[in-house]
């Protein structure tokens, strides 16, 4: 149909190039051109890195490539991090033990000491002998059977001769006997 | 989608889906090439003429096309994007061409001539030998024109669309063509 219209074209333009469509025209090309062209192709997209990788990896029927690849990744990723955190706790700066604990419960002591022995006019007579009793418990743990009964004249057996003229004066006659 | 990859007739919406789906670009492109390669090859080599030159315009071609052909639309049929592809390559290569040896049109064909004199895939007669010469004399459009139409019998409507062209210029330039190939064989007649 559309050979023919082109001849009907010609008919009335150039009866001469209407002729020469008929002959051959001189052009011809390699046997089995075609069947190399597409490996000539790829060949040039590999050279230029322009072929797909997804297409590469495909097209070689190993996805299997892809899968050990990323596991190697992801193994060599973790085995780094091992690595970091190793590094990280090795030379990590070790805080020094610092006796300050024992220090200050020392210094607690002294100032709570002091402290009672200078205001021991503010401490009514039980609460000395309790704190007197949990100062002994905490110091030196009774034996189980042994009783522990809290008295206040252990406190004053520990005072100095000038605490104790100090707390005498403080005190009443009546707190002086509770006591005793 | 196994049984197309294997068509040699596939269509180019089967071309297509096969090029846009995930892991069968590289069938797709095979299919494309087996489907176009010779009716490209032709179209290319009547305006190089020489086969290494075609050849090497056809791979170009379609390294091109293996690039860009994700960022076809659709808005034209597969043919005509490709023709254009092919044209403007075969096109470029003849420029340089000719800006390498910075010859006159004249001279041009004439060199053209000798080279398809020597072109061992060439075995024309003199009268096609004189027709090469007078083809290669056109104007680079009304070259193109005239081997749409006379070797290949491209419509005029694809050929509208293929170079943008209204059919009426593109029937005018054709005609203008034989007019000018007539007068040529004339000249060297005497």
């Amino acid at each position: 149909m559309k050979k023919e219209s082109l001849d009907k074209e010609l008919e009335g333009l150039s009866p001469k190039l209407q002729e020469l469509r008929r002959e051959n025209d001189g052009f011809r090309l390699p046997d089995s051109y075609f069947e190399s062209l597409e490996e000539a192709v790829f060949s040039r997209l590999d050279a230029a890195g322009a072929r797909r990788q997804q297409e590469l990896t495909v097209s070689r029927g190993k996805g299997l490539h892809s899968r050990l690849f990323s596991i190697r990744w992801m193994a060599t990723a973790a085995a780094v991090l091992a690595l970091i955190l190793a590094a990280v706790w090795f030379f990590k700066p070790t805080p020094v033990a610092a006796p300050q604990p024992v220090a200050r419960q020392l210094t607690e002591e002294e100032i709570i000491e002091s402290y009672v022995l200078e205001n021991i006019r503010d401490f009514e007579v039980e609460q000395l002998a309790a704190l007197s009793t949990e100062h002994e418990v905490e110091s030196s743990p009774a034996p189980p059977n042994q009783q522990t009964t809290p008295k206040g004249g252990d406190l004053l057996d520990n005072m100095s001769a000038e605490e104790m003229e100090l707390l005498l004066k403080e005190m009443t006659d009546e707190e002086l006997e509770s006591l005793l | 989608m196994q049984a197309i990859a294997t068509k040699k007739n596939a269509s180019d919406e089967q071309i297509l889906e096969l090029l846009r789906a995930e892991g069968t670009f590289e069938r797709g492109f095979r299919l494309l090439m087996e489907q176009y390669r010779e009716r490209l090859y032709w179209h290319i080599r009547r305006i190089v003429l020489i086969h290494e030159d075609a050849d090497d315009v056809l791979q170009n071609t379609f390294i091109k096309i293996y690039r860009g052909i994700l960022q076809f639309e659709g808005k034209s049929k597969l043919y005509t994007w490709l023709y254009r592809i092919a044209t403007n390559e075969a096109i470029t290569h003849l420029q340089g061409k000719a800006r390498h040896s910075a010859a006159s049109l004249d001279d041009s064909a004439d060199m053209l001539g000798n080279r398809l004199l020597a072109d061992e895939w060439f075995d024309g007669d003199d009268l096609q030998i004189r027709l090469q010469k007078a083809i290669a004399l056109l104007p680079e459009k009304q070259r193109i024109v005239f081997n749409l139409r006379y070797y290949e019998e491209l419509p005029y409507e694809e050929m509208s669309a293929m170079l943008g062209t209204s059919v009426g210029a593109l029937k005018a330039s054709f005609h203008h063509a034989v007019k000018k190939i007539e007068s040529a064989f004339k000249e060297q007649d005497h």
